[in-house]
């Protein structure tokens, strides 16, 4: 009787401590040859810092790793490629400036004498395409000039010319594809599969996982909380073991607008760049409306746009009921309308400077001393911060400390505070909850209520189809930069909005 | 022929219409304003004296090209040049003078390349810091006068056949061997890699310490050879040599259409850069202005050259960004 | 941590971190000082010079012209750039200066006025240059430098110029303030007023913060533009200052004055813990500090009668220890 054979991939009590949090806490994970292993959490739970580690990125705190019974380790990610671990990033980390070939064959030129053998890259490229079954790129094109669905084949591509793959791992692979393009990189996951190699596959998208995985494991703040079999495992229940929490006992509306408040915010035949073409939509006073879609689908575009912060906006405008195109953030602020972005620690933060001073930096007028005299008057910024913190659930004792060492909830709700003091009428945010833990998810949602009952006009671009469920009044699907459709969350299901998000859409519901 | 011609004709040959423009626009000037300017001879002096800069700016288009900047390739060509000048007195031997000095400037490039791809400093710094030291050091070692080396090294360097200079094929074999560096090899690739996306570059397995001390080592072989020639050129180490020299060759890289933020670059244009800069110089001096003329309309000079690159680089990226764009557009909306 | 209070499920270890950065900031800001200190007692006890109270005057006096430039150059690197021109422009200043007052006779306070106007259209072009156009600032200010050291030997041609006018004799001899002169007070001086403005002005917080996160900046309200202008505008001013100061230190102005401050003064403000691995970290008043270190260093040299070159060359060193101490406090960025 042969003795089972070790499992490709077996990691073991991994544990990555950095300055301020415990990223990942006594992972175990088993990857067997030829299956396709889903790793599924919220942002934050560990799953990039879990792919970091094999990919040779970070150097673990404690832990095992072993590859086909053998234990070792990965220090650099030239070691993760000999070991044939490969990774298609998220971020997908080609380099724009250089050519298709180029970058299928970078890190691994064939080099005849001391000059790289550009036919044999070339090859590498026409074979490694070929074998994906693509044959709309052109190898010696730019990567800068090529969109971003077929990027991410030409990852893939790059990552088949490792001399073994072994273990591929693919990070949300589907976020900005078309269905089209989902069917067909699934095929060539299931072909690499079948010819042996162990996958790794990450993705939100829990229909998707369990329908391409044989196994998944969930991870929930940096710890492995369940792994299940996917053919016997629903979405409601994948939601519930990332969530910690049945999915009912989340966050509910305790106060909706009686009357349509006037609107504030009034979008008619809005075009950004390529993107956006042509959106109709209405935010009004008390409201809180959703922007959804694929990712790719120009929400984030639009809600740029209406902030000042994207260029070739055209069509209507209006704030307030006064025509205007915002054309610059200062100048859409000075209308009263505040951005929050996805991605706090490019765009919003003030990592060394107190929290008080990030929470102050967008009403300095408000905190001087006089008109005249331009200095500031310290109490009244500490009693105006104190009063918004309140608001927020920031505790007071956080003011004084540096913004960077705070929890990423703490710092979404810092920015919050920031526009709160600011006096924001519309406040538009993409993405607020993104890395943020659960508790803090709960607490942000009920200030954008309580920021709707005082009079803020919100507008949130969410990918989290069960927060904008219950988060919203309105919801409004974006398609290709068209709305598709537009939802009340209490009259649809979580389907219909998944489907509408796919393009799969209803009749447009009447006119909001 | 046609495709040929719609390639000259790019978007991105607009830097290079503009300074070729620019460049023939000066040497016309300045034969009008001193119609014997340009002979054999002024030349040939010209080239001479403008081959440390040449051959700076051509290892120059490397560390931009990677997003650094190196401020140390003046102060370093002068100690450089001070080592020759010490162990020929010390020694009597020439070749072991030069060997000397060549060596200083590999030592210091691998030194400063070691800071900063090993302890991942600030280039400017680091480089500032050799800059500084470089400079003290040369000036310390004599009391700040020149040190002489005879005659034996000026004869090969000035030597000229034929009214060409030796000096001028070691500068197109500089440029060629950094042509072929740059396209062909690894290190080439690797550099355009690294100033692209260095975190890209990390996780493609690019070992981007060792590239990057490469590229230093490069600069070094370049100061080295430039020193040789400019105490072969004067027939001794000057402790103020090479003064000014970064950062001309860092302005002939960044006029020639190499962008400090790195990514992109050949070393074609910084030749044309290089020979803007140099008419430019040469011109100007030879109109006998005083140093404060000289002075103010290089400064000015550069300062429109700089701004309407700039300038025209924003709207023709603009356009580029729009058309590809509406190329997305398209595709997806094919597909939908 | 109670500021996570009502977290459902939530784990982290950020308790040990925050003393970590308490502790870390603490040994930033007295390490500059324990620094000094010890440069003192080790430069006191082995030099019988260094400790008279004539030497320390001294020394004051040397760090002024630098110390005030320091003060703007500081400035533009809190806020992101960098300012090559420093030099040339305290050149123009004093040009400006002296021609004013020793060749027309104008008095004093027109000639500071031109001068301080001069130096801040400079600083105007700079702003400019990098915010409007932008240009990136290592180009721009190798640009303006050019041209400010043009028009400076433009207006003093191949002359030395004397000046000796009883207001500059005043800066520099008159003492006040513990035996030291007028000139030192107002480097102080401008120490303290800007120390202090950067705390409690607007102005100052947003120069950190476009030094912390340009885009966060933008993104707040704040005009880029602006606050970079400013800040050129304010180094070139400070800048005219030094200019100022230095006619009357040394009461003769020559071609080649003012070369290479800028390169002390950047020494100065990074000795002194700016920076340059995190965008807007640094206080102004260090800068005082580093610009009184790299004093103390560069006057016991010259008591110990190390040469002037060999001073440079250690200059050089110090700056690469200033950087790597900045790299292990604040490590990759």
């Amino acid at each position: 009787m042969t003795e089972a054979a070790a499992p490709l991939l077996r990691i073991t009590a991994m544990t990555k401590r950095f300055p301020g949090t415990l990223a990942l806490d006594g992972v175990d994970l088993v990857v067997e040859r030829a299956t396709i292993h889903g790793l599924v959490g919220e942002n934050g739970a560990g799953k990039s810092t879990l792919l970091k580690v094999l990919a040779g990125d970070y150097k673990p705190t404690s832990g095992r790793i072993e590859i086909d019974g053998e234990e070792i380790e990965i220090a650099t990610p030239r070691r993760a490629h000999e070991l044939g671990i490969g990774i298609v990033y998220q971020e997908l980390s080609l380099l724009t400036n250089l050519s298709v070939a180029h970058n299928i064959s970078l890190g691994a030129e064939p080099t005849s004498t001391l000059a790289i053998d550009e036919r044999a890259i070339a090859q590498n490229a026409a074979r490694a395409l070929g074998r994906l079954g693509v044959t709309t790129i052109d190898p010696a094109q730019k990567v800068g000039k090529i969109p971003l669905a077929e990027r991410q084949l030409v990852e893939i591509a790059k990552v088949l010319t490792l001399r073994q793959p072994r273990i591929l791992i693919f990070d949300e692979p589907t976020a900005a594809l078309g269905q089209a393009d989902v069917d067909r990189l699934f095929r060539i996951v299931e072909g690499l599969r079948d010819e042996g190699v162990a996958i790794i596959f990450v993705s939100h998208r829990y229909r998707e996982v369990l329908r391409i995985c044989s196994r998944a494991t969930v991870l929930r703040n940096g710890g492995v909380v369940g792994e299940v079999a996917c053919a016997s495992t629903s979405v409601e229940q994948l939601v519930e073991l990332t969530l910690g929490q049945k999915v009912a006992a989340a966050f509910h509306r305790t106060w909706r607008s009686e009357e349509r408040g006037e609107p504030l915010l009034e979008l008619a035949g809005v075009h950004v760049g390529a993107r956006v073409r042509g959106v109709d939509l209405v935010v009004r006073r008390g409201e809180i409306v959703s922007v959804c879609g694929l990712l790719g689908s120009g929400q984030n575009q639009l809600a740029r746009a209406i902030a000042g912060d994207a260029p070739d906006v055209s069509g209507s405008l209006r704030v307030k009921g006064a025509e205007l195109v915002p054309r610059s953030p200062r100048h859409a602020l000075r209308h009263g309308i505040a951005l929050i972005t996805e991605n706090r620690q490019e765009e919003g933060l003030f990592p060394d400077m107190p929290v008080r001073s990030n929470i102050s930096i967008s009403s300095l007028p408000r905190i001087v001393v006089a008109p005249l005299l331009r200095v500031i008057n310290a109490r009244r910024e500490r009693r105006l911060a104190r009063e918004v913190a309140k608001a927020t659930g920031i505790a007071p004792r956080a003011l004084s400390r540096r913004i960077r060492v705070l929890s990423g909830g703490n710092q979404q709700k810092s920015l919050l505070a920031r526009w709160l003091m600011r006096r924001a009428e519309v406040l538009v945010l993409i993405e607020p909850t993104r890395g943020v833990d659960v508790g803090a998810k709960l607490e942000i949602y009920r200030e954008l209520e309580e920021l709707a009952r005082r009079g803020a006009a919100v507008l949130v671009v969410s990918t989290d189809t069960p927060e904008t469920m219950a988060l919203s009044d309105v919801i409004a699907v974006l398609y290709h930069g068209r709305v598709t459709a537009v939802f009340d969350p209490r009259a649809v299901t979580e389907q219909d909005l998944l489907l509408a998000m796919q393009g799969v859409s209803k009749p447009v519901e009447a006119a909001v | 022929m046609s495709a040929i011609r719609r390639r000259l004709f790019a978007k991105s040959y607009i830097d290079t219409w503009f300074l070729l423009l620019m460049t023939a626009a000066l040497l016309v000037a300045f034969r009008v304003v001193q119609p014997g300017w340009l002979n054999g001879h002024t030349v040939q002096n010209l080239v001479i004296q403008n081959t440390p800069l040449a051959l700076v700016a051509m290892a120059m288009t490397f560390s931009i090209i990677s997003r650094y900047i190196d401020l140390s390739p003046g102060s370093m060509i002068a100690l450089s040049g001070v080592v020759i000048g010490l162990v020929y007195t010390a020694q009597g031997s020439l070749a072991l003078a030069i060997a000397a000095g060549v060596g200083t400037a590999i030592g210091a490039g691998l030194l400063n390349g070691f800071l900063v791809a090993g302890l991942g400093l600030n280039a400017i710094m680091v480089t500032l810091a050799a800059f500084i030291w470089a400079r003290g050091l040369s000036i310390g070692a004599n009391q700040g006068n020149p040190i002489d080396v005879g005659s034996g090294l000026g004869t090969v360097v000035n030597a000229s056949w034929h009214g060409l200079t030796l000096t001028a094929p070691v500068v197109i074999g500089a440029y060629v061997g950094g042509w072929l560096l740059l396209s062909r090899t690894k290190m080439g690739r690797y550099t355009y890699a690294m100033g692209g996306d260095p975190t890209a570059a990390r996780r493609a397995g690019i070992n981007t310490a060792l590239y990057t001390i490469l590229i230093f080592l490069l600069m070094g072989a370049m100061i080295g050879v430039s020193a040789v020639i400019t105490v072969g050129q004067l027939g001794s180490a000057q402790p103020t040599a090479g003064l000014g020299l970064e950062l001309d060759a860092i302005i002939a890289v960044v006029i020639g259409g190499t962008r400090l933020a790195g990514g992109e670059g050949v070393v074609g244009r910084t030749a044309l850069g290089v020979i803007f800069l140099s008419i430019l110089n040469s011109g100007l001096l030879n109109l006998g202005l005083t140093d404060a003329y000289f002075q103010l309309y290089r400064g000015l000079a550069l300062l429109a050259v700089l701004s309407v690159q700039i300038i025209v680089r924003r709207v023709t990226d603009e356009e580029e960004r729009r058309k590809r764009e509406q190329e997305q557009l398209s595709a997806a909306l094919a597909t939908a | 941590m109670s500021v996570d209070a009502g977290t459902v499920t939530g784990r982290r270890a950020p308790e040990r971190a925050q003393v970590g950065d308490l502790l870390r900031r603490l040994a930033e800001t007295l390490g500059i000082v324990a620094i000094a200190g010890a440069l003192l007692l080790a430069f006191g006890l082995t030099s019988s010079q260094f400790l008279l109270s004539g030497n320390i005057r001294n020394i004051f006096v040397q760090i002024s012209v630098v110390g005030v430039a320091a003060i703007g150059e500081t400035l533009v690197m809190l806020a992101g750039g960098l300012d090559l021109s420093v030099g040339s422009v305290v050149l123009l200043s004093e040009v400006i200066c002296a021609d004013l007052t020793a060749t027309h006779h104008l008095p004093l306070s027109v000639a500071l006025l031109a001068a301080l106007g001069a130096a801040g259209g400079i600083g105007l072009l700079n702003g400019v240059l990098v915010a409007v156009i932008g240009i990136e600032p290592i180009l721009a200010t190798l640009g303006t430098l050019l041209v400010a050291a043009g028009l400076a030997k433009l207006i003093l041609g191949l002359r030395y110029l004397q000046v000796d006018h009883p207001v500059f004799n005043d800066l520099a001899v008159t003492n006040v303030l513990f035996n030291l002169p007028i000139m030192v007070a107002v480097m102080l001086g401008l120490y303290v007023v800007v120390s202090i403005a950067m705390r409690v002005t607007p102005f100052g917080r947003m120069v950190y913060a476009v030094g912390g996160n340009r885009r966060a900046a933008r993104l707040s309200g704040l005009s880029l533009v602006g606050v970079t202008i400013a800040v050129y505008v304010v180094a070139g001013v400070l800048s005219g200052i030094a200019g100022f100061l230095n006619v009357a230190q040394i009461g003769l102005v020559s071609q080649n004055d003012g070369m290479g401050l800028e390169f002390q003064a950047i020494i100065a403000a990074l000795v002194g813990g700016l920076s340059v691995t995190s965008g807007g970290v640094g206080r102004v008043e260090r800068t005082l500090l580093g610009a009184l270190i790299v004093g103390m260093m560069t006057n016991y040299q010259t008591i110990k009668g190390i040469d002037p070159a060999f001073q440079q060359a250690f200059l050089g060193g110090l700056l690469l220890a200033a950087v790597l101490a900045d790299r292990l406090l604040r490590g990759r960025q």
